[in-house]
This record gives C-alpha cells, sequence and structure tokens, in this order.
C-alpha cells in the first residue's frame, strides 16, 4: 500500500488552534481528526471535495467518549437530553463531521478494533481499492477521552489524531500520484497489547502514529 | 455453487437472529405471518423470557444466541483460524459502564469499580467478547457506521471472501437499547409512540429496536440460502443527522451495488428499504429509488413497523427477513403503511406478494450521511 | 418582552449552540434564528428549544408551538416573558 500524505494533530495543539467559525458544534475529536486530514491531503496533494472515488475510514477506541459521557452524565443530573451533544456522540459522528468539512462523497466507514483499529482501518482501506470502490483513501486515527483519563487517573494517555492517505501502486501511476511511502505489515502500525487494566490508549504508542509522523515531516 | 471467473461468489448458509419479534428467526418470521409488531410504547425491547439465562451482558446475550442459531443453520461445529467475525454495532457493551458512570460520578461508586466497568466501553470488546464465546481466533473486525454499520459488514465480509482473506465469514449486528440512544433520538423529535409508518403520509417518526442478527457466508456451499451478489457505498457530506434532500448518497450507493451484481434496475424484484418512518429517510429514500429505477421501481417496502430499528443491526436484521421471505417467495408489504405519501414515487404492495424473487436490493442511510446498499440474490437467479 | 429577557435569551443562545464568534450586535429581537440571522439548522433550533426549556421552566408542548416562538430572538424573550412569576 502507498502513501501519499501523512498528517498528525495532537491535542496540545488544540490551545493554540484557531478554528473556523464553521466548526462551532465540533467535538476536540472532530478538530483533531479533521485538522490531521487537511494536513495529510496537503502534503498528497490530492482534491478530494466531492470526488466519489475517494474513500474515508476513520478508527478509534473510544470514539466519541467524552460526548457520550457528557450525553449521559447530563441526562442522568438534570434530566437535560442535549440534541447537539447527542448527535456528537456516537462514533461516526466523527467521520460524518470530517466528510462533510472535505465534502466527501466516496465509501466511508467508522471502525473501532481495540488494538487493532490501525490494522482494520488499513485493511479496509486495501479492501476497498482492491475492489475499486475507491482510488484513494484517507485514514485517519483519532482518540480524546482527556476527562475520562482524569477520572480514571490515567494522566499520561495522549490523544489527537493522525491521517494517512493511501493508495495502490496502479491508481498512483493511473492518477500521476508520487507515493512518499509504503507500508509493507499493516499489523505494524497497531496498539502495542492492551493492559486490560488500562482501557484507555496512548496514541503516540500506536505504530500508525509514529509512521505518521515521521512521513508527515518527510523522513 | 460454482465461481464467477476467478473471483470467488458470496453465500449466505445460515441465519440466526434474537429481536423484540422472538429468539430466533423461525418465531420473528411467524410473527412477520401473523401482522404481530414487537413494538411496546415505541420501543422494540428484547424480553428477557427470549433470552437462554446467563450471566452473559445484555449485547453479549443477544450475540452468542444468535450466533449459534446462525451457525447450526450453516453447519458449522466450530470457527478455526481462517475465518472471520465482522461485528458491527453503535454502542456495544455501553450497558456495562453507563449507569456506573453515572453513580461514580454522583459519588455513589468507587473509582476502581468504574474502572472495572470501563473496560468494556470500547466497542471492540463486543468483538473480543463474542469470540472468546465462539472459541474464534481468525480475523475479525468492527464496523461502528450507525445505521449502515451491518450492511458495511455484510459487504466487507463479502470483500474478504472475494478477495481470498477468508473462506468463511460470520457478520454480526447486535445493539441494545440505552439512555444514550433512546434520549438521544428523543431529543431530536424523531421517536414515535406507535410502531412507525414507513412511507404513510401521516408518519411520525422511528422505533428503536435492540437485538443480533448473525449472517454466515462462505466461498463454497452446497445448499446455500441467497447469494450477495453486489455492494455499493457512498457518502452524503451533508448534514451530521439528516440525509441530502434528495437521496443522492443512497442512490449512488444502491447503483454501485447493482454494478457489482452486473444487473440492470429492471432485474431488481424487491427493494428493501432502511424506511424508518421518519419524514425525512423516507423521503430522501424514495427518492432515491425512484431515480435509480427511472420512475418504474420495483415493489419497495420497509419492514420497520414490525420490528422497530436497530440502528447499526439493522442491516442484518432486515438482511435475515429477506432471506426468509426470498425462501418462502413471498415480497413483504411494508405493514403499517394506509395512506402513501404522493411526494414519494414508489411502488407499494397492500398485500404480500407470493412469487419467485431473483434479486433484493437491501437499502441502509446511516447517521453521518454513510450509505450503504447489498444486493441479495436467489441461489441460480445469476448465472 | 422585557430588555432582562431578551439579554438573557441571548445569553441562553449564544451559549447553547455556540456563538460566541458573532459580534453581540448581530443579536437583535428581530434576528432570525435561520436564513438571513443566526443561519441556526434544525438540530441547532432543537438545542435552543431545550436550552430555553431549561432555564426558564417553559415547555414547548408541540411543533406548533415551536414553530410560532422560535422563529426569532424576540418571539423566544415573548414566550419566556409570558412565563407567570
Amino acid at each position: 500500500m502507498k502513501v501519499l500524505g501523512a498528517g498528525i494533530f495532537l491535542a496540545e495543539e488544540l490551545a493554540g488552534f484557531q478554528a473556523p467559525p464553521a466548526w462551532r458544534k465540533a467535538t476536540r475529536n472532530m478538530v483533531t481528526a479533521t485538522a490531521s486530514i487537511e494536513r495529510a491531503l496537503a502534503q498528497a496533494g490530492v482534491n478530494v471535495a466531492g470526488d466519489h472515488e475517494i474513500g474515508f475510514v476513520l478508527g478509534s477506541t473510544a470514539g466519541e467518549l467524552e460526548t457520550s459521557a457528557d450525553f449521559i452524565g447530563t441526562w442522568s443530573k438534570s434530566r437535560l437530553a442535549r440534541p447537539l451533544l447527542f448527535q456528537n456522540s456516537l462514533h461516526n459522528a466523527t467521520t460524518g463531521f470530517a466528510s462533510i468539512h472535505f465534502q466527501l462523497t466516496g465509501p466511508s466507514f467508522s471502525m473501532s478494533a481495540l488494538e487493532a483499529t490501525p490494522e482494520e482501518c488499513l485493511g479496509m482501506a486495501k479492501m476497498l481499492i482492491a475492489e475499486k470502490s475507491c482510488k484513494a483513501c484517507i485514514v485517519t486515527l483519532v482518540e480524546g477521552h482527556k476527562t475520562l483519563a482524569k477520572l480514571m487517573g490515567e494522566l499520561s494517555v495522549s490523544e489527537g489524531a493522525c491521517t494517512l492517505v493511501v493508495s495502490s501502486e496502479d491508481a498512483c501511476r493511473e492518477n500521476g500520484w508520487a507515493p512518499r511511502a509504503e507500508i509493507a505489515d499493516l499489523k505494524a502500525l497497531n496498539y502495542p497489547r492492551a493492559d486490560v487494566h488500562a482501557p484507555l490508549v496512548a496514541i503516540q504508542d500506536s505504530g500508525f502514529f509514529a509512521r505518521a509522523r515521521d512521513w508527515g515531516a518527510g523522513k | 455453487m460454482e465461481t464467477s471467473g476467478s473471483t470467488p461468489r458470496v453465500w449466505i448458509t445460515g441465519v440466526g437472529a434474537v429481536s423484540c419479534l422472538g429468539p430466533n428467526v423461525e418465531t420473528l418470521w411467524q410473527n412477520v405471518l401473523a401482522d404481530r409488531s414487537g413494538i411496546r410504547d415505541g420501543l422494540g425491547r428484547v424480553r428477557e423470557e427470549f433470552l437462554t439465562p446467563s450471566s452473559k451482558n445484555r449485547a453479549l446475550a443477544f450475540s452468542v444466541q444468535a450466533a449459534r442459531e446462525a451457525m447450526k443453520q450453516a453447519g458449522w461445529t466450530s470457527l478455526g483460524p481462517d475465518d472471520g467475525l465482522i461485528v458491527a454495532t453503535t454502542t456495544g457493551q455501553i450497558l456495562e459502564w453507563d449507569y456506573e458512570f453515572v453513580d461514580f460520578i454522583s459519588g455513589r461508586s468507587t473509582r476502581e469499580k468504574f474502572r472495572e466497568q470501563f473496560v468494556n466501553q470500547p466497542l471492540g470488546e463486543l468483538t473480543a467478547s463474542i469470540a472468546r464465546e465462539l472459541g474464534h481466533v481468525g480475523p475479525t473486525s468492527l464496523l461502528t457506521s450507525a445505521c449502515a454499520a451491518s450492511t458495511q459488514a455484510l459487504a466487507l465480509g463479502a470483500m474478504w471472501i472475494r478477495q481470498g482473506k477468508v473462506k468463511r465469514c460470520l457478520i454480526a449486528g447486535a445493539e441494545v437499547l440505552c439512555d444514550l440512544t433512546v434520549e438521544g433520538f428523543r431529543s431530536l423529535q424523531l421517536l414515535s409512540l406507535e410502531p412507525a409508518t414507513p412511507f404513510d403520509q401521516n408518519r411520525k417518526g422511528i422505533n428503536l429496536s435492540e437485538g443480533a442478527a448473525f449472517v454466515a457466508l462462505e466461498a463454497t456451499a452446497t445448499a446455500p440460502l441467497a447469494e450477495i451478489s453486489g455492494f455499493g457505498f457512498s457518502t452524503d457530506g451533508y448534514h451530521m443527522t439528516g440525509p441530502h434532500p434528495e437521496g443522492d448518497g443512497s442512490y449512488r450507493a444502491m447503483n454501485a451495488a447493482l454494478k457489482v451484481a452486473g444487473l440492470r434496475p429492471q432485474q431488481v424484484t424487491w427493494a428493501h428499504a432502511h424506511g424508518t418512518g421518519s419524514q425525512q429517510n423516507d423521503l430522501s429514500e424514495g427518492l432515491a429509488m425512484s431515480r435509480l429505477f427511472g420512475g418504474e421501481t420495483p415493489w419497495v417496502s420497509s419492514t420497520k413497523w414490525l420490528h422497530g430499528h436497530a440502528l447499526a443491526a439493522s442491516g442484518a436484521l432486515e438482511t435475515v427477513l429477506v432471506v426468509q421471505a426470498m425462501k418462502a417467495g413471498r415480497v413483504l408489504r411494508t405493514r403499517g403503511l394506509k395512506t402513501p405519501d404522493p411526494r414519494i414515487p414508489v411502488k407499494h404492495l397492500t398485500e404480500d406478494l407470493n412469487m419467485t424473487i431473483d434479486h433484493v436490493l437491501k437499502n441502509t442511510l446511516g447517521f453521518g450521511g454513510a450509505n450503504a446498499a447489498i444486493v441479495i440474490s436467489r441461489p441460480g437467479a445469476r448465472a | 418582552m422585557s430588555t432582562q429577557a431578551l439579554n438573557d435569551v441571548i445569553t441562553v443562545i449564544r451559549d447553547s449552540v455556540n456563538l460566541h464568534h458573532l459580534e453581540p450586535s448581530r443579536f437583535t429581537a428581530e434576528t432570525s434564528l435561520r436564513e438571513g440571522g443566526l443561519e441556526l439548522d434544525s438540530v441547532d433550533i432543537l438545542e435552543v428549544i431545550v436550552a430555553v426549556e431549561h432555564k426558564f421552566g417553559v415547555k414547548v408542548d408541540d411543533a406548533e408551538m415551536g414553530k410560532k416562538y422560535f422563529r426569532t430572538i424576540g418571539t423566544i424573550a415573548d414566550l419566556v416573558s409570558q412565563k407567570p412569576n
């Protein structure tokens, strides 16, 4: 699988990040995921808006955990069910937000497979390209769980998003794309095996993040 | 059954379901024939007496019961390391931690107890739990694309078989009713207290339901139930919870599914719609279907009056129902439909129709604008 | 409607659907919630309804009432001002 571009956006960057007004309803996951996609696409130089042949796969182990917890907490305390919170609380809300922002109209999937989430997301992209359902695929990994981490005393867990824009050798040739790197082993991009007593994952521990960081920096 | 060229075909050899209409597929089917809705007070709950007593959590209990039914029908006594398992869910094992979370933040529980329960939060834990119960060690995956998830899972399983990753694959959709989804959908004013009336001009909204549906897929089969002959996907890129008003994305997903199946629209016997009973969904979807079929749709129906909207499990549950209907040679009408919405240009049945069903287009539209469609074909209907 | 009611409603709207990036001068009694005004979509308006109900103790009984009172900032302030103290 060929990599056309890579981008990362860590949660620490949010403090200095000026989100556009159109992102007023965005969760932290939505902001980090969308910002990481922007960086990856800028590097890849691929136009995606309205292209039905650009796929999108978003993976997260925790999903919109904070928003769900916020909804559940608010409901339980004050019987206030907030529609905007709910709209943002399902895993695929992050996928929906990014696809609206980039006008993604090809196949899109939301996935969650514990430590194998990176491998499964890239595997999905590979299947879609092999089946010619798309010619290139945006694959994004995102985690956001600061509040829950604090509640559980897991303060060292990192959060943010990383994106790879991937394609096949044939599709690169047909579309005049110049790959920057190659992924030979999808398993190498997984999280280390999760400790059952540490229920949150640190995105910086994943191989996906490490490669996205290096390839994004042109290494 | 033969392969088509060098690409393996994908056969459905077993189905299983636990739903508000019963503990298994046969009971579900009998209730369908008797026009019995499983919706009470607007929700489709799985009654306790439907479940084999166990200490499993609800999502897992549904799943294991439905999985065993599907595997038994398929003749699978166990799962091997080369078999796949693909699950679709929106909330997974949420009931194991949502009340615990509330107790913890209210000071009624300890951090240790909360952490212990919270390990069930990642959706992938449901797949891991199912795999443990079934003794499965092969490849697994999990889709969380809300209402389109299990249709996508069926398609992914088909792709795994077509691309030679596995020869057999168990596809699952599993969902539990919980405060998050029930109060969430209620806050969006999408729920109806009565059984849903899809495509009706007076339709008032959807009924959330729960359960699990499993479908066994294989590359080779001597007596398959049906074939997954096509699949297609698209994204609206339009709104977080409302579909594109003209159903543009849905049209493209259905069109792509027909292309993969190598079928012309006129060859579709029955379009089994997502048809939730919401004003927006049914209109958008109906317009998409009318466009796909050049204004002359085949029979179009939704069965959600019977079993509700099982969110991520809906595609799989409705595929199970389509397989039963195909076996019986009976196209199901839209129960609950009294006055068809004149703005929705699709062809409705007033009674179930006994006929040979060659190809069914099963359609789903998901929150976030993810659309997925599959084509289910009768064995022998395709060369 | 009173100026206090109007200002309270403006605060609830700004907070509930995160319109803090808009200049205060954009919020007047005549400002429409939808096109040509605050450009809120249907889910935003549901969020505002829920926030107003919660903050001011009013109840929006049905869609008709929602359509009637959630047109402009001023019509919401009218609803809120009707509630007996």
